[in-house]
């Protein structure tokens, strides 16, 4: 299956927005229409591809009305403009990708330009749908039910249908960019540099990728590059970038390093005996450094300071952990029913 | 008040509390009656008054509460805690408002002290709050070598 995505990351200066800016050329002299998007404000990869090749991902886009928002803070007694200045923190161009890749045209191939922050975009993506989800049930019938007091003394002033309406929206936009990028179509290039800490920097960032179920389809490095022979990621595939001298990567489709087949991301529930085993892929991962955490039903994984939230699947929530066991990349939950629920 | 209510004696405390928060509405709404005139009188005794000109405290309460909206009939609302209350915070003043919001922050500060101190002081302390959600860690074992590789 051809990707619909390509997420392209690595180290500052590592060369991911000149590796992102060849790939999108390539893919769009072959006649496919291209999106690009760019989290490098400064140079990144929209500055060497041609806008007339290649579109700009979310260019021109709506930006979300927040004027909701700005009435609910003001309702609860806090300074609306709390609203405008959160969109102004750091962190701000994740959001602004994520919710361009929510509505980015669904037979478009998309390119993402994430540099160094590339983990960080697929955390963000996979938790901005369990944030948003969380605020949901903070409209008018969930607070009548637990706080009728508040209600009754607020009247209509409270948010209403209309809020609740463009929660929901904002959840779906959330769902769609988390599926899009991290739903199995996405190939994921990571760039390695050439300096003295390259491979280590590569190997962080390629534990994160793992983390968040976009482990790097390929490993690309400029050609000529010191590092050693020996490869930074195992089971994965080195690309000598065909840079020119004007440091841009000009090459055609056939150029490209394979990027069609997804990667192996197996998760699955399997019984084993009463017991129900939890298998997910978690290569570049060891168990000495991997800590594991259920917390409600929720799966906290962490390992090399990355973190990552999952949502048990619902067969699971009644069963309690009993061990885990990491090997070959592959990581199994042991759970096991409580007495409750053997008894039915 | 007798163990019974103050949940001493192992009983469920937020039955007490709920009946001291209702206790508390009655009496910010008695006083409100008493510092303002106007806003509307929910008592029965009011009925008189109200066949000729619509209380000023049905308009209000029809606006902030459910009531009307699930068809209940005016009396149920006259006698419904949670609209006698809104009522009163409809028809008074912002200022006289925020002095009671300063008022029902410092009880509610002074009662979750209380509760603090008492689940503190608990000989069998009572379970977390079932909002919190589990913390359980899971041993891991396995490689411990990450060159396991990718699946």
């Amino acid at each position: 299956m051809l990707p619909r995505l390509v997420l392209v990351g690595g180290a500052g200066g590592a060369g991911a927005s000149t590796c992102a800016a060849g790939i999108a050329a390539a893919y769009a002299a072959d006649g496919r229409r291209v999106s690009l998007a760019t989290l490098d404000g400064c140079a990144g990869a929209g500055d060497l591809v041609s806008e007339a090749t290649v579109s700009r991902l979310g260019a021109g886009a709506p930006r979300p009305d927040l004027s909701a928002a700005r009435g609910a803070m003001d309702l609860a007694g806090l300074d609306p403009r709390l609203i405008d200045e959160l969109g102004g923190l750091p962190g701000r161009e994740l959001v602004g990708v994520l919710w361009a890749l929510a509505d980015a045209p669904e037979h478009d191939l998309v390119v993402i330009d994430a540099g160094a922050r590339v983990v960080d975009l697929v955390q963000l993506a996979g938790m901005l749908p369990w944030f948003v989800q969380g605020v949901l049930p903070a409209q008018r019938g969930w607070l009548t039910a637990t706080r009728p007091l508040l209600a009754a003394a607020v009247g209509r002033r409270w948010p209403g249908p209309d809020t609740a309406d463009a929660l929901r929206a904002v959840y779906e936009a959330t769902v769609r960019a988390r599926d899009r990028l991290l739903g199995g179509t996405t190939a994921t290039v990571l760039v390695m540099g050439d300096d003295a800490s390259a491979r280590a920097k590569t190997r962080w960032l390629a534990r994160g990728l793992s983390l968040h179920d976009a482990y790097p389809r390929v490993v690309a490095r400029r050609q000529g590059s010191t590092f050693g022979v020996s490869p930074v990621l195992p089971d994965v595939p080195v690309w000598d970038l065909p840079a020119t001298a004007d440091d841009t990567v000009q090459c055609g489709v056939s150029g490209l390093p394979d990027l069609t087949a997804p990667p192996d991301r197996a998760r699955d529930i399997r019984a084993d005996g009463q017991d129900m085993l939890w298998r997910m892929a978690l290569p570049l991962i060891d168990s000495q450094n991997l800590r594991l955490t259920q917390e409600g039903d929720d799966l906290v994984l962490e390992a090399h300071g990355h973190r990552r939230l999952v949502g048990l699947p619902t067969a699971l929530r009644r069963c309690r952990p009993a061990g885990a066991l990491l090997r070959h990349g592959i990581l199994e939950v042991r759970f096991r029913p409580t007495q409750q629920e053997q008894a039915t | 008040m007798t163990s019974g209510t103050d949940g001493t004696d192992g009983t469920d405390p937020g039955g007490a509390v709920a009946q001291e928060a209702l206790r508390l509405a009655e009496a910010v709404s008695d006083w409100a009656r008493s510092t303002h005139p106007n806003p509307g009188d929910a008592r029965p005794d009011a009925e008189t008054s109200r066949d000729t000109d619509p209380p000023s405290a049905e308009r209000t309460a029809g606006r902030s509460c459910g009531c009307h909206e699930s068809g209940a009939v005016d009396s149920v609302c006259r006698v419904c805690p949670i609209c006698r209350v809104a009522t009163v915070v409809q028809a008074i003043q912002p200022e006289a408002l925020e002095r009671v919001a300063d008022v029902l922050a410092m009880f509610a500060g002074s009662l979750n002290a209380v509760a603090e101190d008492r689940r503190a002081g608990a000989r069998n302390p009572t379970p977390s709050s079932p909002a919190k959600p589990e913390h359980t860690d899971i041993p891991v074992s396995g490689d411990t070598d990450d060159e396991g590789g990718a699946p």
